[in-house]
């Protein structure tokens, strides 16, 4: 179980920043303005916590299928982050097509505070996966 | 909608959905901690587990099909078969 949530967490969770990253180091090595908005200011952390959510939901189905009201649970608090992730996304996807204004310091702290609150009903599909009937 | 009512309904939605899981990982590592069991290997490649969470019959009946397996092993070593096609179930291990 623990080397699952790990390998998860380094090839996953951890993986799925470094393009944002690159592009990071890339602003800056370029002398452009390489603040956070700079780089997820149009909502990109938020695909890569609706991809993490769902691969850590498809990684419960087909587990060892013990206590399946606590994969109940954790597939559906699962479920609730992503749909609050792609509304988000859908916000922020129109308004900037529509050139309405957004503020992008609030859309960043959103993303990262769903980013690493996403992270805790993704471990706990890891886990449920697990469970021995 | 503006963004603020985006952000307070995804914020509500990250909270909820955050302190369900931590409560569903906490009962989950907790209700764990006393399962014991055994898992194997059959040849087809699905993978058997008997735990001590499973109801009795449910139980018997495993065994019944791991004896069986076993019982084709020993035939196929008796009759000098390739041991690597014969056997019907192997590779029994302790699973903590």
């Amino acid at each position: 179980m623990a080397v699952k949530i790990v390998r998860w967490l380094i090839f996953g969770a951890i993986i799925s920043l470094l393009p944002l990253a690159f592009t990071f180091g890339d602003l800056a090595l370029r002398g452009r303005p390489h603040r956070l908005v700079d780089v997820i200011g149009n909502g990109e952390l938020l695909v890569v916590v609706w991809v993490l959510s769902a691969s850590a939901l498809g990684e419960m189905f087909g587990g060892k299928g013990g206590r399946p009201i606590l994969h109940i649970l954790a597939g559906g608090l699962t479920l609730v982050v992503i749909v609050a992730a792609a509304l988000l996304f859908a916000f922020v996807a129109e308004a900037k097509a529509g050139t309405q204004p957004v503020n992008e310091d609030l859309l960043v702290n959103l993303s990262v505070i769903l980013y690493v609150v996403s992270l805790f009903p993704c471990v706990g599909c890891l886990i449920c996966s697990e469970l021995e009937p | 909608m503006t963004l603020a009512e985006a952000g307070t309904i995804v914020i509500w939605a990250g909270g909820f959905s955050a302190i369900g899981s931590i409560g569903v990982i906490a009962f989950a590592l907790l209700d764990q901690r006393g399962v014991r069991g055994m898992d194997v290997r059959l040849a087809n490649g699905e993978r058997l587990s008997i735990t001590n969470r499973m109801p009795a019959e449910e139980v018997a009946r495993r065994i019944k099909i791991i004896e069986q397996g076993l019982a084709s092993f020993k035939t196929a070593s008796a009759g000098n078969a390739a041991p690597g096609r014969a056997y019907a179930a192997t590779g029994a291990g302790l699973q903590e």
